[in-house]
């Protein structure tokens, strides 16, 4: 029998893919790709963008109660009153709140559809606001204010790599057809470069919140969270393996041997996204640890 | 975008660690205390900063029945303080205190621990 917190990790997790998918979505179609193909891309993926913002807004309403009945057993995830306090009296309530807010005005968004530059201030305000309910709580004052905007930072830069890597397949699948190949160029182009940053920013944030949470670093095996922590950080660097392995070996054969290089991106681009998936799965449960 | 990052790494190693989970550190009465006049309140120090509403104590007496006490709050001056005060005297016997901790990060906590009364 699956305990309260393994389905608070569950629900962390969709939140988390939701999010990501959701700021990698808006990121690319609003500021990586061209225009007409941003518009393009944001038609072919209109169906499935909007399945993304209804999982966001579901595991958000699963969450409280399931932080709930992490709290109190299951019978407070059905307690009306506890459910108040909860949101309306403690910390991780408010950023609840949020959260809520957020992913409904992002479904408006979406169901609209409004500017694309409005889907990337408000997916990106929903992942950042994941900062407000983590261990980034933990500290007050100044330190807190710069656990807070790390872990932003932290969860943003991530957010951009693995949410424009789900949008590679559609960009490379314009890049094999000859009218639309110079616009989806440009793209994986603004793509690779940015993320070079958004690789730079997330190890640095990451070492960061690492040193913030733990004071060390993650090599006591005897800790689950180190352990845990320690194979997120193996997966991450396998990432930044396959990434280069596609920007620095495969990406330069496109002109010579555009078919097979394009095939060997989109491998590398689903392997990232499987280690990916991987890395949110470890996040979805090593939060809930005891950080020791 | 080098230079934030190296005041975050210079804020955490200048400044001691913390852990997100509340763990007890003390209590007053102390775990496994003999004292000799009834307590006014009960005072339990964590690790962390808590969440007043979703945390507390059950006082059970030497008879094992759950003895009624004031609403738990938070130390005015220290968030990781939580103050219950007693409306009565306890008499002679040994209290066992059940106690449940939310802290800011959301994550709950929670423990027993026992002193005794013996005038």
């Amino acid at each position: 029998m699956i305990g309260p917190e393994g389905v608070l990790a569950l629900a962390r997790f969709a939140f988390y893919a939701a999010a990501i998918a959701l700021f990698g979505w808006a990121c690319f179609t609003a500021l990586v790709a061209p225009r007409a193909l941003g518009r393009q891309v944001a038609a072919d993926s209109a169906r499935r963008i909007v399945a993304a913002g209804l999982l966001a807004l579901a595991a958000t309403l699963a969450w409280l109660p399931l932080e709930a009945a992490t709290i109190g057993g299951w019978a407070m995830a059905g307690d009306g009153a506890s459910l108040r306090e909860l949101a309306f009296g403690t910390v991780i309530g408010w950023a609840w709140l949020t959260r809520l807010v957020l992913s409904v005005l992002m479904l408006a968004a979406l169901a609209w559809r409004a500017a694309p530059m409005l889907g990337v201030v408000l997916s990106g305000m929903l992942l950042a606001s994941l900062a407000l309910s983590g261990h980034a709580n933990m500290h007050e004052g100044v330190r807190g204010v710069l656990h807070h905007g790390n872990d932003a930072l932290h969860i943003l830069a991530a957010g951009f790599w693995l949410g424009s890597l789900v949008m590679l397949p559609s960009c490379l699948a314009h890049l094999a057809r000859p009218a639309t190949r110079p616009e989806a160029t440009i793209a994986l182009r603004r793509f690779s470069s940015a993320g070079h940053g958004a690789v730079a920013l997330v190890l640095v944030s990451g070492i960061a919140n690492t040193l913030l949470i733990l004071g060390h670093l993650p090599l006591d095996a005897s800790s689950p969270y180190q352990r845990l922590l320690a194979l997120k950080i193996v997966l991450v660097m396998a990432m930044i393996g396959v990434a280069l392995a596609n920007r620095y070996v495969f990406m330069p054969r496109l002109g010579d041997d555009p078919v097979r290089a394009v095939a060997r991106i989109r491998h590398g681009t689903f392997a990232e996204l499987a280690l990916g998936g991987g890395v949110l799965a470890l996040v979805s449960w090593f939060g809930l640890l005891d950080p020791v | 975008m080098l230079k934030p990052a190296v005041i975050v790494i210079a804020a955490c190693l200048f400044s001691g660690s913390a852990l997100a989970h509340a763990h007890l550190k003390a209590a007053e009465p102390a775990e496994g205390a003999r004292i000799a006049a009834s307590p006014t309140a009960l005072s339990l120090s964590f690790s962390e900063a808590l969440e007043a509403k979703l945390s507390g104590v059950t006082l059970k007496g030497p008879d094992g029945k759950t003895i009624a006490t004031g609403t738990a709050v938070l130390d005015a001056k220290d968030q990781r303080v939580l103050r219950v005060p007693l409306d009565g005297a306890l008499r002679a016997g040994k209290y066992t205190v059940h106690w449940r901790a939310l802290s800011k990060d959301g994550h709950s906590t929670h423990g027993s621990y026992a002193f005794t009364v013996a005038p």
